[in-house]
């Protein structure tokens, strides 16, 4: 009788432990199921990581445990006939920051080495915890926080027992958001050999996400979608679903970007095209110029010089449109899918297309893939063949991105040359350095500290480095094909546990460059993947 | 030597498929001798074993699956259509998109006889042998 007491104290404990129940836990049977997976990867060949653009993982030469392993746990309390509570806790060790040599730098354009990776360090959290009401036999609701149903495998993505892959197709599921606060209606109806299940949902999403090329905040208002799932006879699926939503970039990362442009922008239209006219202002001097014809110069130099400078506005002005075009605040994206999946005669098939509509400088992509397996006993080898084509979301955005990008450059470029030289002019006739003449001045030189004078961490060069960013960027945000070449094999050991290989070719056939007279897009061409993966469920 | 392999490969998928169409003890799917619950045809005991006929006549109904190799996988094969990880892998998704709660378990056929006697919407299958005058047949595979 202790005993009994007793466990039920602890079922009591359980439950109000996740924050599921009240009173009523003792004599709820709570209902516990977990599932988990051990993978390990590693990029083969070259120091090329697996991949670059467009996955969340970033496995190296190094062989990586901590990327994809995971455990879920799983807990639903009846709370009465059509009440009930569920929670899911899920400890990754996925990657969830990016810390690169300067936080402004954008590393999956170049490569992870370049930057230092942190993990979850498998720290529980909330995947789903939401209240369920069964209305009627055919329709449910929930309210809390759940899966976002984007696409077909979106809802279980990290439930490995459910699917062939050690990965559903990264082609498509690559979307960093993966949860919504909200709530969802969901129908099941049977006619025949048909089984139909519509969904529609509202909700909202915000939180730090993290992809291969940076982690920054991310916001999804006024999330709204609907799914309609229909299966004949257990062996034909269909699904299509469409979501929209307002969203936000905001965080470190684009901030800083955006906080800097508009700095640097406002350095070099005001204070240093003064402190360049404070040049100016030398070289119309008319002692200076002497001093300069007597050290040889030609008044055309001169003039060269100054009219050289006046680039500095070019420049200030197109960094100030950057900085302006940098910003997603509120605009519309949108999330299509169709996909189809054929359970017969032991093969597997599956397919789905996806469209995402983004504003802005992020991109769209239309994605899809398609895969076939086999049944063989335990076995069920798989080919799969998967697509990421990405567009600029908007495309006069990314013009004038690019546009601006390239004047600034160009005119930075110009300018600060031209002020090299006069300096160095200035220097030999005088022996005093600009330095010198411009302290005498309210807004010299000196006394700038343009935000943009970082290193760049690929050629050490300092300068420009707001404009080797923004281009990565621009490359990373606008035409990019990505192609997935895979072949997996699973193999059922038991009934709720299964082992996994896996092999993955990827490939980017249309190559890179920036604007003119930036340093092209060095993004890997071809990287491979090599992954085994224990998977099961209790 | 494409012969050779062309005919191992056909040698193996003949295997593959005896094995399938090995016969399987036949069953019955039971409810309490009392219970409120009729006959049932295939397509209806397989949705309510699925998960997707969650109640009939307004009563919510308890599926319970055996847990014995030897007993569940005839009934799986031959009602559900999909049997063991195929199973294990439909449940799975089931259970974490909060679909459906997953399905009691119990130990052999007394255990089903145990439960479909103490609750009255509760519903499991049996062995031929398992079928006593405790329980009401009302569907045989």
């Amino acid at each position: 009788v202790i005993a009994f007491r007793e466990r039920k104290r602890l079922i009591a404990c359980i439950g109000v432990g996740v924050g599921l129940v009240g009173p009523t836990a003792a004599r709820a049977d709570v209902q516990f199921n977990g599932f988990g997976q051990v993978v390990v990867g590693s990029a083969l060949g070259n120091n090329q990581s697996f991949p670059t653009r467009t996955t969340l993982y970033a496995y190296s030469a190094d062989p990586s445990f901590e990327n994809e392993s995971l455990f879920g746990l799983q807990a639903q309390a009846p709370l009465s006939d059509s009440l009930s509570a569920t929670a899911q806790i899920v400890a990754s060790g996925a990657p969830n920051d990016l810390t690169p040599p300067n936080a402004l730098y954008n590393c999956g354009a170049m490569g992870t080495s370049q930057c230092a990776l942190s993990h979850e360090d498998f720290t529980p959290k909330f995947t789903w915890a939401y209240v369920n009401w069964t209305i009627n036999d055919n329709l449910s609701l929930k309210a809390g926080r759940q899966r976002l149903p984007l696409y077909h495998y979106s809802d279980y993505l990290q439930v490995g027992e459910a699917y062939p892959w050690i990965r559903p197709p990264v082609s498509v599921y690559s979307s960093p958001v993966s949860n919504y606060d909200g709530v969802s209606l969901q129908g099941q109806f049977s006619a025949g050999n048909w089984f139909v299940q519509p969904q529609i949902y509202y909700g909202a999403f915000d939180g730090t996400i993290f992809t291969s090329a940076a982690s920054f905040g991310f916001k999804l208002q006024n999330l709204t979608g609907a799914v309609f799932e229909a299966n004949y006879a257990d062996w034909f699926d269909f699904r299509v679903s469409y979501a929209f939503a307002w969203m936000g970039i905001h965080g470190p990362t684009v901030d800083q970007l955006t906080q800097e442009q508009a700095q640097v922008a406002d350095a070099m239209t005001s204070q240093l095209s003064l402190a360049a006219l404070g040049v100016d202002g030398i070289l119309s001097n008319p002692g200076i110029q002497g001093a300069l014809g007597a050290a040889g110069y030609t008044p055309q130099q001169i003039a060269g010089w100054m009219a050289g400078m006046q680039g500095f506005n070019t420049a200030g002005a197109a960094y100030g449109a950057i900085a302006q075009d940098s910003v997603i605040d509120h605009q519309f994206i949108s999330y299509s899918s169709a996909g189809i999946e054929i359970n017969k005669y032991n093969f597997v098939f599956d397919g789905e297309y996806i469209y995402q509509k983004s504003p802005g400088w992020v991109n769209s992509l239309a994605s899809y893939y398609v895969s076939l397996g086999y049944h063989i006993g335990h076995f069920t080898p798989v080919l799969t063949y998967g697509r990421t084509d990405s567009r600029p979301g908007d495309k006069a955005t990314d013009a004038r991105l690019r546009s601006n990008a390239n004047q600034a450059y160009l005119a930075d470029t110009t300018s600060t040359a031209a002020y090299g030289a006069a300096c160095a002019a200035i220097k030999t006739a005088t022996t005093q350095t600009c330095s010198q003449f411009n302290a005498q001045l309210p807004n010299s030189m000196d006394n700038l500290t343009p935000a943009g004078t970082v290193v760049n961490p690929l050629t050490g060069q300092t300068g420009a480095a707001l404009l080797y960013m923004e281009n990565q960027i621009l490359a990373n945000y606008s035409n990019a094909i990505d192609d997935y070449y895979e072949f997996g094999i699973r193999y059922d050991v038991s009934r709720n546990a299964a082992l996994k290989l896996d092999y993955t070719y990827y490939a980017s056939p249309l190559s890179q460059t920036g604007p003119t007279g930036f340093y092209p897009y060095q993004g890997a061409s071809h990287a491979q993947l090599l992954s085994a993966a224990f998977v099961f469920t209790f | 030597m494409n012969m050779k392999i062309r005919f191992q490969i056909a040698g193996v998928g003949a295997l593959l498929f005896a094995g399938s169409m090995a016969a399987y003890a036949a069953g019955a799917v039971v409810v309490g001798k009392d219970s409120p619950l009729a006959a049932m045809d295939a397509d209806q005991v397989k949705r309510v074993f699925l998960g997707r006929e969650n109640s009939i006549n307004g009563a919510r109904v308890i599926v319970v699956y055996q847990k014995e190799e030897t007993n569940r996988t005839p009934f799986e094969t031959k009602v559900l259509g999909k049997a063991g990880p195929d199973l294990s892998a439909y449940w799975a998704k089931q259970i974490f998109t909060g679909k459906a709660s997953a399905p009691e378990e119990v130990s052999g056929d007394a255990g089903v006889r145990a439960k479909v006697t103490s609750s009255p919407n509760a519903i499991g299958y049996v062995t031929e042998a398992g079928v006593d005058s405790t329980v009401k047949v009302i569907f045989r595979y």
